[in-house]
């Protein structure tokens, strides 16, 4: 009866390795060690990598960074399997490639050329100081990129006055057939110098004319895209391949142009762009509807899913097998009280329950983790009858084995019994039990979130509910309805499957003969 | 089967603990309800809604009324309507005044959004709401307790037998994987796929309603040909929903009957007849079968009985309307009385079908005691 004898942090140790010896021999129990490693190493992962505003981030789909990504975008590797696809191509840290005080129209034109050749635009009358940046993307596949953006990244020293010097913003694209479009042109400050899109009706009218088009100028707005990468063909129109050029021209206004220049030059101004094509592809997992990198949010929901999956089976463990083994030891009244509220919160139904909690605690205002503690205390509060009946029955029937008796006749004090004989012959049964308690919590998390009950924080059921609340568009998209989903079944997989395997702990019975 | 006084009084005291538990979920549910100030929020938005139409009523151009007048009706009607909700009490007086009510069902759907789910208009009892709802479960829901049952049921004994095959792995996977994907997302998969993308079932589900009351309309007038195509079309929409909630739910069924039947047949009287050289199916029959009788009847009536509250995130995903799907519209507007109704009456099912099974128990087991 040496066991019997041991302390509990031994007998957790001893059925941690029995149990693991047990998992190691079945190919399900392997599968889920392999899954629950997998796990781990992402969820660390994802907090090295994550900045910890991510969720706040991940709340404003509508502000940077998720606008300077496109919309929509299939992960990128879809290309390997022959899928037609855009890239999204990002070049960062563009330093000006020309600059200079540009004395005449002609000037101007030698710094960029682009300026004069854009269709249907005559050439710019300017006096004063020019930057212009230059990046060039290929366009492989037949594919329409969906859209062309400049940031601009302003640092000045505190000489400059920022919303005093003027910008006017140019931005050109010479596709690979030598036509150029004018795309943007915008006047801002170097206050408010941040980013430019393709600007929907810059070019439309000098397009249609150009290739004798029969259609509105309405329509060509709509169809920016296509008229930027693509040419037309017949009544169509279809992706134009090849090299495109993308020039930016930066012409500083309202302050004398050699003060620009030497502020430049001596480093007070430092200018440098960033151009993103936006391409149908993005990324390991793409984007969604927002452009929302959805590799991100899945990455964030791998040390939430165990955190909370392993917080709330540990609780509802604890405290199943502290009122269990105190109902089965004590007996008497107390045991009647923890039986009849075991009865009542068997039978609550406890979705209806958590959903009614969650809009309330949602019209009262909670977000984020603190509505996320309410859901998990709740599922804990309903969840402990299971492991306590069977906590009770198994501390009954070791509580009338002759050697607890012996003890009792020896003197030994209640909690020298609980402690040393009982728990540690529960411990096995506790592990299993708390193995199986995790898939549950995670995937009521997941299903309250598809009911539209939002704790803010991006975690695998928020993104399926994203899907969902937007199942129009969200239901052409695989990448967005797939991952997450798949992601959800294997870690639940996992501990089922670990679940099953330590079954044959808890009940020998089922040991193979 | 005769009984004696001491299983009545047995019968009679799981009976009280049962309708105790009953009353406690309710009452939980109400003060939950109440306490969170969740209804009160609800209701006040409504008051608020409805005091501006009123007020936008009495300015209309051409109105006979004065300002001062027309501020003094607005508070009138607002101290009107706080009345009828319930407002000018305290929240346990209010929820409280529901519970008497609820034991005949004499409460209203307060909300129109909940009637609309039903595809019905208020002013709505909540016991027609339920018996509109219920059907709508019980044909998909329910039907695909009925058909994972029916599979795993013969099933499990055959598993047992087998066990370590490769049949008896499978199940075991098979079981392992049901429990692990959620079946709302098996939902969303199945209209992603046979919605979208193979277009051989409906992507919105909603519009079974008008083939369901066409259907009740034509049993009602007997007319065989117009209920047959209704029939048809309601199979078309409910297809894709029964076979994803069977395939999800026949695992853990196979699962359980294996569980169960595993215990008997390591039996020695099972090895006994199996020496004796009885047949297979004659040993999983007489011996198997009859044995494990008594606790595939209680997996079938609390399945059965927990089924008709519905799946309530797969309903939803649907947009099946349903029992599920009416408890989440329900909870999500705060139609307090029509929550009340719906976890009174799902949790009164259940805990009937417990009550059967102890009365059985105890008819049937002259061991079981107190």
């Amino acid at each position: 009866m040496k066991a019997r004898e041991e302390g509990i942090i031994i007998s957790v140790a001893r059925s941690l390795r029995g149990g693991l010896r047990e998992v190691l021999s079945s190919n399900l129990g392997k599968a889920g060690v392999a899954i629950l490693l997998f796990m781990i190493v992402m969820s660390a992962y994802s907090l090295y990598v994550l900045p910890s505003d991510f969720p706040e981030k991940w709340k404003y789909p509508t502000r940077p960074p998720w606008v300077f990504n496109p919309r929509n975008a299939q992960p990128q590797w879809v290309e390997l399997f022959g899928a037609k696809v855009a890239d999204t191509a990002i070049f960062s840290n563009l330093r000006a490639d020309r600059e200079g005080i540009v004395l005449s129209p002609d000037a101007l034109l030698r710094l960029a050329p682009e300026a004069e050749r854009a269709l249907g635009v005559g050439r710019p009358v300017f006096i004063g100081y020019a930057m212009v940046f230059r990046t060039s993307y290929t366009l492989d596949n037949a594919a329409y990129p969906q859209d062309v953006i400049s940031l601009f990244k302003v640092e000045t020293s505190e000489k400059v006055n920022k919303s005093r010097i003027g910008v006017v913003v140019l931005m050109y694209i010479t596709r690979p057939d030598n036509i150029v479009l004018k795309t943007a042109e915008e006047r801002l400050t170097l206050a408010t110098l941040d980013y430019v899109k393709i600007d929907q009706g810059a070019f439309a009218s000098p397009y249609i004319s150009h290739f004798k088009l029969n259609i509105s100028e309405d329509e060509m707005r709509t169809l920016y895209y296509i008229a930027v990468f693509g040419k037309p063909v017949g009544k169509d129109f279809e992706p134009l391949q090849g090299e495109y050029q993308i020039t930016l021209l930066l012409l500083f206004t309202g302050i004398d142009p050699r003060e620009v220049q030497s502020l430049v030059r001596n480093g007070d101004i430092r200018i440098s762009a960033e151009v993103r094509v936006f391409g149908t592809s993005y990324g390991l997992l793409g984007t969604d509807n927002y452009g929302r990198d959805l590799f991100q949010g899945i990455l964030f929901g791998f040390p939430v899913a165990l955190a909370v999956g392993f917080l709330v089976s540990l609780a509802i463990v604890a405290i199943g097998l502290t009122l269990g083994v105190v109902s089965g030891y004590f007996g008497g009244r107390v045991d009647e009280i923890i039986q009849r509220t075991v009865d009542i919160i068997a039978n609550i139904p406890l979705l209806p329950l958590l959903i009614l909690v969650g809009v309330a605690i949602q019209t009262r205002g909670y977000v984020g983790w603190p509505a996320l503690a309410v859901i998990m205390f709740i599922l804990v509060i309903f969840s402990w009858g299971g492991v306590a009946i069977i906590s009770r029955s198994m501390a009954l029937s070791i509580k009338s084995e002759p050697y607890v008796e012996a003890a009792k006749a020896l003197g030994a004090s209640s909690a020298r019994i609980v402690f040393r004989h009982i728990l540690p012959q529960l411990i096995p049964y506790a592990m299993a039990a708390l193995v199986f308690g995790v898939p549950g919590a995670i995937l009521a998390e997941a299903g309250l979130s598809v009911l539209g009950i939002d704790h803010g924080l991006p975690t695998w059921g928020r993104i399926l509910a994203d899907a969902q609340a937007n199942r129009g568009i969200a239901y052409h998209m695989w990448w967005w309805v797939l991952p997450p989903g798949i992601l959800l079944g294997l870690f639940s997989f996992a501990f089922v499957a670990l679940g099953f395997t330590l079954e044959t702990i808890v009940e020998p019975r089922l040991r193979r003969r | 089967m005769p009984l004696d006084r001491r299983s009545l009084r047995i019968i009679a005291f799981r009976g009280l603990t049962l309708t105790f538990t009953l009353f406690v979920i309710v009452l939980l549910t109400s003060v939950i309800m109440g306490a969170t100030g969740y209804d009160e929020t609800v209701l006040k938005s409504l008051i608020n809604e409805e005091i501006r139409a009123f007020r936008q009523e009495l300015s209309r151009p051409g109105s006979p009324y004065t300002p001062e007048e027309r501020e003094k009706l607005v508070r009138e009607q607002e101290a009107r309507l706080r009345q009828i909700y319930g407002l000018d009490k305290p929240w346990y007086e209010r929820t409280v005044s529901y519970l008497p009510k609820l034991v005949t069902l004499d409460l209203y759907v307060t909300s129109d959004d909940v009637a609309g789910v039903l595809g019905l208009r208020r002013p709505l009892k909540v016991g027609e709401a339920i018996a509109v709802a219920l059907p709508r479960t019980i044909i998909m829901i329910t039907l695909a307790y009925a058909l994972s049952a029916l599979i795993a049921i013969p099933m499990g004994p055959y598993i047992a037998y087998k066990r370590g095959s490769l049949l008896d792995k499978g199940v075991i996977a098979y079981a392992a994987i049901t429990n692990a994907f959620p079946v709302w997302w098996l939902a969303m998969l199945s209209i992603f796929f046979f919605g979208f993308y193979l277009n051989v079932a409906p992507t919105t589900y909603r519009p079974v309603i008008a083939h369901i009351t066409s259907l009740s309309e034509s049993l009602s007038s007997l007319d065989v040909a117009s209920a047959l195509s209704a029939l048809i079309r309601i199979a078309y929409f409910s297809y894709v929903p029964i076979i994803v909630v069977t395939f999800s739910t026949l695992g853990s069924w196979l699962y359980s009957a294996r569980a169960v039947a595993i215990r008997v047949v390591s039996e020695d009287y099972v090895a006994a007849a199996r020496a004796r050289g009885l047949s297979e199916s004659t040993v999983v029959r007489r011996y198997v079968l009859r044995v494990i009788a008594g606790s595939v009847l209680t997996f079938i009536i609390l399945g059965l009985a927990g089924s008709i509250s519905g799946y309530i995130i797969t309903e939803s995903v649907f947009d099946w309307p349903g029992m599920g799907l009416l408890t989440y519209v329900s909870i999500s507007v705060g139609d307090s009385q029509m929550v009340l109704a719906i976890v009174y009456v799902t949790t009164l099912v259940y805990v009937a079908a417990r009550f059967l099974l102890e009365v059985l128990y105890v008819i049937l087991d002259p061991r079981v005691k107190l």
